[in-house]
């Protein structure tokens, strides 16, 4: 059984009258350690997968397995208990909590682990060393992005789900995140999983799914993903 | 507006029904509470005015120190202006009941209740007005105190010594025919003071005015024809009757000497009639005098004569008893004499006898001796035949012998005859013959035997004789003695006659004595009674004349004082004045009016800042739509007038809702807690536009105004700026943390919590004030409970500790006063463990700091050192003992209060006549209810200059249960006027202060519904604010209640600081409450329980805590997936 795997798994939604479904049958396999981008248009049902991957939504039939464990029975403490200690979450606009410092929104997370990292050193890592006191109104978009990676890292979760990570960022900046995420997951071999509706980074990725239409068009292995900094886009 | 705008507005109002319905209910509550108790002042008045109205109360009244007349009624009713006058009765009196109590007896006039000169008109509660003169309407308090219904019989008797009831009224008794309320007459507690019985009046009577007999009327009741229209305690109102008053004023310089001049002639009619009456009383007194003394002179006559017999009586007596005593004592000599004379006599005889006893010896001699004679005479004679005669006789021969013996006989006794001579003589013989010698011989012999025999014949005789003269001896002596014998006996028998005599002598002088001394006495008691009747007469006279003295003095007085006689004067009062609790049920309105002025204002603010959080929040997070509105080319105003529209919609929603409730609501849970102290009518609680459209004004102005101040930040700003997202507050270091010390010391979550406080700053401030607000009310609910349990608990358990009071008359009967005293004195049989007896006066007291007047209960206890059995004198604070002084006064807490005395000042009390008193205060005593002086019989003589006439005992009984029985026997006696029991006020103020409770439900209820709309309110705000921060905890994996903690730190430190600023502040509104609130005669307690803060404390939190439970369901409801989108 892979590390992450997907198996006809639904989940509609009731607009009125119609009945959407933003999961038509998503099958797909992840394997530990790899880096992947899910990739596919606006709309296409990405972020639900990545929210019931991270235990923030349900899906309504199907199996979703995580690690061995079956996510998609989970109860909803079951679901939290999860996301406190499998997942790290990465989002498009940060989500720090404006009131707290660097260290503190790493702390806010750190702080309901078991095993958390040190909090300095998560920034540290993330090469936001210098920054651990500061506001999040006083650090750019790069670094509120590093801030919350460094929040998700420090966790140390199996998983690390980033949703447009880079959407919020200008280019170079984007290019350095991509380049943390992809370091942090050679490195320390966190499954990494990359939402994104920029097809051009999927080159670095160990495994590329395409999702169209609420169902996964293709699942490809990279064997040879190429580093960051010789993508363009 | 466009309809899209003007939908879109309609959709918000329905999405954020809960965000509506807070405005509006907050408002509600504000505008309800705001409105409802400014009402309720003035519905108070209301009430109170069309009370009057149809009661017609008098609006002025004129007592006259004289009496008034129908020429008095006549004049005042020619005053323009006067619309109705009355004249009418009163008199106070004693009601004989179980227990006796003062009535005002008024007249009731025969008049239709149309009748505009029908003024001051009964409310009857029960039964109907009387239509027989001997029955009569009760008052309605009296008959629930002192349980009296619809058919009982009313008896009154006159209430002091020198009041008479027949000069007043035709008839004693009454049949209760109704039970009614008066306008007069609303104070529930007082009916008035009065100059009888304990001076306070109980109870008011009104009967059929023809029972009243006197030739005047004591007052008359005028109403003021441009006042009707006006609103009673209106200025205009009290202007107008003002302008009445001075008319009237004028009015008593005209009628006053008419009034004067008909007493005048009246009374020098009375005086001539008394004169006259004096003048034939003594008349008659002289007449009775001199008959009186000529009896005297009689009686003396009678005496002086008397005594001249006695005197009389007294020298016969000792004349005859002398004379009596002469004779007796002659006797007694004699008798003496007597015995004398026998004891010579027994003398004699036993010499006599000693004598013949001697002398029979020698006479047996002699016998013996005569008879040896006789024989030797009779031998010689024998021997003398022998003899021859025929020879011669010789000497010599044998015849000599004889011879011899012859003529030894013959001297033997002395008889010189010789015989032998004779015989031998015979010289011549021989001579003669034989024959004649023989015979002469023969002869011879035959001589001597004659004289031989004539010698024993004489022997014989002699010895015969001597014989005979000794039985004759020894027969005299018999003779003598039985002579003896019989004087003996005579004399034996005189000295008992004597001794009869004497006796009887004894017991005639006895009883002559006797006669004289009953004689004696008899006079002297004749004389003692004389001096008696002297005295008696004297005396009498005395009397008499000084009676007549007396009467004529009287009479001089009496034209002195007619002379001197002052114009009457007019007593002209207008309600404040002759209305009891007119003003004091105005200044309680007045104190509503100023609770209102604060306690609502705070509901404003606090509904003015709930709007504006709302509304703030709102517009923040419409901001895109209105940058889009503004972008598309709406107008500022017509944006803004979707959230005015919103806020006015919700407030004026609200606003009616509330005036609604709250109109109804206050005024009459308000007044009707007060109505325990007065007689009202059911409140009159119209709906008041003016002030409804004012708070209604008010509140939707406030809110609008809010609104438009939140949408003037964002409008302000040009469209592409609005429609980006704000940039999120910054997050900022607090003051706190420059503090390393303490900042450290802070967990994480701690932290965060401190600076999320310090980073919402409007927010914490309104939460703060909510809560502090809420708590704040809710102590003040509880410390006014506290203060008026503490009336109960202080007063009629720690202060007042007698069971009973009994007042009676001081000046009552001298036998019924000492029975009383028996009755609960030492060794008393009824169950009294122990008395003090006080005398008790009602008094005004008069302040020298400003014009107030108050009625204060002037207490002299006769034993100032045990008074501490019965009532505990002590400082409120700290509970320092106090005793009476024998130099000053002890006055009560409140009284001190409100005249601003400490001790050493001066208190000034005036008596019912208007003397004034001045008393030294020495200390002030804990007290709550009523106004109390309390002195000692020392410093009482010392003041006032006479000795307290004791008129009250204050009782504890060995057991409570004994109560009914004890008050029972006090009553059986005549001077008791009345029997308070302790445990009866204290169940009487446990139901005042049980209505009072309402008051305070209310208000804790409001109090809760802020908080819990505040709270509700703000912490919605907070949710929504900070959605995403919580979206992203629950994403790091946050369980619920983990998430619920993060936000409720903060509600939770709020809600503690809110409520301990609550309490601070809940003491200083109680203060404020309790100050307002209080009533003159009362003073509630100062103190705030504990149990009242922590139940404060403990609401509050509960509150909060309801709503943290109702919102922790929000919370849950957070969408994680929602609020990962963008920022919008």
């Amino acid at each position: 059984m892979s590390f992450v795997e997907f198996k006809d798994v639904y989940k509609r939604y009731r607009m009125g009258d119609v009945v959407i479904a933003a999961a038509d049958g998503v099958t797909f396999q992840i394997e530990e350690g790899e880096f992947v981008v899910i990739v596919g248009p606006s709309g296409a049902g990405k972020t639900t997968v990545l929210n019931m991957l991270g235990g923030m939504d349900t899906c309504d039939e199907g199996l979703i397995s995580v690690d061995g464990q079956e996510v998609s029975r989970f109860s909803r403490r079951e679901l939290i208990t999860y996301r406190r200690y499998a997942v790290g979450f990465v989002f498009q606009f940060y989500n720090l909590v404006q009131n707290l410092t660097a260290r503190e929104n790493v702390e806010l997370a750190a702080q309901i682990c078991k095993n958390p990292m040190n909090a300095a050193e998560a920034l540290r890592q993330v090469g936001l060393g210098e920054r651990l006191d500061n506001f999040p109104a006083q650090l750019s978009g790069g670094e509120q992005q590093r801030v919350a990676i460094a929040r998700a890292l420090a966790k140390r979760p199996k998983l690390l789900l980033c949703d447009e990570p880079t959407g919020a960022l200008d280019y170079n900046t984007g290019k350095s995140i991509l380049k943390l995420l992809q370091d942090t997951c050679r490195q320390q071999g966190v499954t990494v999983i990359v939402v994104t509706h920029n097809s051009a980074i999927v080159p670095m990725a160990d495994r590329v799914i395409q999702i169209r239409n609420s169902r996964v068009a293709s699942s490809v292995r990279n064997p040879s993903p190429t580093p960051v900094e010789e993508i363009e886009w | 507006m466009t309809p899209a705008l003007f939908k879109d507005t309609l959709r918000t109002m329905a999405r954020t029904m809960s965000r509506f319905l807070s405005i509006f209910a907050i408002v509600a509550l504000g505008v309800g509470f705001f409105a409802g108790v400014r009402a309720t002042g003035s519905d108070m008045r209301l009430t109170a005015d069309l009370y009057y109205d149809r009661t017609q109360l008098a609006d002025a009244h004129v007592l006259s120190t004289m009496g008034l007349t129908q020429g008095d009624v006549e004049a005042v009713a020619a005053i323009p202006g006067v619309s109705g006058v009355m004249p009418a009765l009163y008199v106070d009196l004693l009601t004989l009941s179980g227990e006796n109590f003062t009535t005002r007896v008024i007249s009731l006039p025969d008049l239709d209740p149309d009748d505009p000169n029908y003024l001051n008109q009964l409310s009857l509660v029960e039964g109907r007005l009387p239509t027989a003169p001997d029955e009569c309407v009760l008052d309605s308090a009296a008959a629930q105190e002192f349980g009296f219904s619809i058919g009982r019989v009313i008896t009154f008797a006159a209430g002091s010594s020198d009041q008479n009831l027949d000069d007043w009224l035709s008839r004693k008794s009454y049949t209760v025919v109704g039970i009614a309320e008066s306008p007069l007459y609303i104070d529930m507690t007082r009916r008035g003071s009065t100059t009888i019985g304990n001076g306070t009046l109980s109870a008011f009577v009104y009967i059929p005015q023809e029972n009243f007999v006197t030739d005047y009327y004591t007052d008359l009741y005028i109403t003021c024809g441009p006042a009707l229209p006006l609103a009673a305690y209106s200025e205009e109102y009290d202007a107008q009757v003002g302008l009445l008053l001075e008319e009237l004023e004028a009015l008593e310089e005209v009628r006053a000497p008419a009034r004067l001049e008909e007493v005048r002639a009246d009374a020098q009619a009375e005086i001539d009639d008394a004169q006259a009456e004096l003048d034939d009383a003594q008349a008659e007194l002289d007449q009775e005098l001199a008959d009186a003394w000529q009896e005297l002179e009689d009686a003396r006559q009678e005496l002086t004569d008397g005594e001249a017999d006695y005197q009389q009586g007294l020298e016969d007596f000792e004349r005859e008893i002398a004379d009596a005593q002469a004779e007796l004592d002659d006797a007694d000599a004699e008798l003496d004499d007597g015995w004398a004379q026998y004891r010579d006599g027994r003398d004699q005889l036993r010499e006599g006898e000693q004598e013949l006893r001697d002398s029979l010896p020698l006479l047996q001699a002699a016998e013996a001796q005569a008879a040896e004679q006789t024989a030797q005479l009779e031998g010689l004679a024998a021997s003398l035949d022998l003899l021859d005669p025929a020879q011669p006789i010789t000497p010599e021969g044998a015849y000599g012998e004889l011879l011899a013996a012859l003529d030894a006989v013959a001297g033997q006794d002395g008889t010189s005859l010789r015989l032998g001579s004779l015989l031998v003589d015979e010289e011549g013989m021989d001579l003669l013959p034989p024959e004649q010698q023989e015979f002469i011989r023969a002869g011879k012999i035959a001589g001597v035997e004659t004289a031989l025999s004539n010698m024993i014949q004489t022997i014989n005789a002699a010895i015969q004789e001597a014989r005979q003269e000794y039985d004759q001896g020894v027969e005299d002596i018999q003779e003598g003695r039985r002579e003896l014998q019989e004087a003996r006996k005579e004399l034996e028998r005189g000295r008992e006659e004597y001794n009869e005599a004497l006796a009887e002598f004894e017991e005639q002088k006895a009883e002559a004595q006797q006669e004289l001394d009953d004689a004696r006495r008899e006079l002297d008691d004749g004389w003692a009674e004389l001096a008696d009747g002297q005295r008696e007469y004297e005396d009498q006279k005395a009397d008499a004349e000084g009676e007549i003295a007396d009467a004529q003095q009287e009479i001089r007085d009496a034209q002195r004082d007619l002379e001197d006689l002052e114009l009457p004067e007019w007593y002209i009062q207008d309600r404040y004045d002759f209305a009891s609790a007119y003003g004091s049920y105005r200044d309680d309105a007045q104190r509503i009016d100023n609770v209102a002025a604060i306690f609502p204002v705070f509901f404003l603010g606090v509904a003015a800042l709930v709007c504006l959080t709302t509304m703030t929040r709102m517009v923040e997070e419409q901001r895109g739509q209105i940058g889009t509105a503004k972008a598309l080319g709406y107008s500022s105003w017509a944006i803004a007038a979707k959230y005015l529209i919103y806020a006015v919609t919700a407030s004026l929603l609200g606003s009616l809702v509330g005036l609604l409730v709250g109109f109804r609501l206050f005024p009459t849970v308000i007044y009707n807690a007060y109505r325990i102290m007065y007689d009202m009518p059911d409140i009159t609680a119209p709906f008041w536009w003016g002030t409804g459209l004012i708070s209604c004004l008010a509140a939707t102005a406030v809110s609008a105004l809010v609104t438009a101040s939140a949408c003037w930040g964002e409008l302000r700003a040009v469209p592409a700026q609005i429609m980006r997202p704000k940039a999120p507050k910054a997050g900022q270091r607090v003051l706190l943390e420059r503090v390393p010390f303490l900042w450290r010391r802070l967990g994480f979550i701690q932290k965060v919590t401190v600076r999320n406080l310090f980073r919402y700053k409007k927010r914490v401030l309104m939460t703060v004030a909510g809560i502090s607000g809420c708590t704040a009310l809710t102590l003040a609910g509880f410390g006014l409970n506290d203060a008026i349990n503490d009336i109960l608990g202080n007063q009629y358990t720690d202060i007042v500790t007698y069971d009973m009071m009994a007042l009676y008359r001081g000046d009552g009967d001298a036998g019924d006063l000492e029975a009383l005293d028996r009755l609960t004195g030492e060794g008393n049989a009824i169950g009294v463990a122990a008395r003090e007896t006080q005398y008790v006066q009602s008094m005004t007291a008069v302040s020298q700091v400003s014009q107030k007047r108050l009625d204060v209960n002037l207490t002299v206890t006769q034993h100032p050192e045990a008074l501490g059995g019965f009532i505990t004198l002590r400082t409120r604070l700290g509970h320092e003992p106090i005793s009476i002084p024998e130099d000053g006064a002890v006055v009560t807490e409140k009284l001190a209060t409100l005249f601003e005395l400490s001790p050493g000042d001066n208190l000034v009390l005036q008596d019912s006549d208007g003397a004034e008193y001045r008393l030294r205060v020495a200390a002030v005593t804990e007290n709550y209810a009523s106004h109390f002086v309390y002195l000692g019989p020392e410093y009482y003589r010392e003041v006032f200059g006479e000795e307290p006439e004791y008129n009250c005992q204050l009782l504890n009984l060995r057991d409570p249960s004994l109560e009914d029985s004890v008050s029972q026997a006090l009553l059986e006696n005549e001077s008791v006027l009345a029997v308070t029991l302790t445990s009866t006020i204290r169940s009487q103020f446990g139901s005042i202060s049980d209505n009072l409770k309402y008051v305070i439900a209310v208000l804790v209820m409001s109090a809760g519904l802020l908080a819990f709309v505040v709270l509700y309110n703000l912490t919605n705000i907070n949710i929504t604010e900070r959605t995403r921060e919580i979206a992203t905890l629950k994403v790091l994996g946050f369980y619920d209640r983990e998430v619920s903690a993060y936000i409720y730190r903060e509600n939770t430190a709020l809600t503690l600081m809110g409520t301990a600023l609550g309490l601070l502040l809940g003491i200083a509104l109680t203060r404020f409450v309790v100050a307002t609130a209080e009533i003159d005669a009362i003073m509630f307690g100062r103190q705030i329980y504990p149990f009242s803060y922590a139940v404060s404390a403990a609401l509050t939190l509960a509150f909060s805590a309801f709503v943290n439970f109702v919102m922790h369901f929000r919370l849950r409801k957070v969408d994680m997936v929602e609020s990962l989108k963008s920022v919008d």
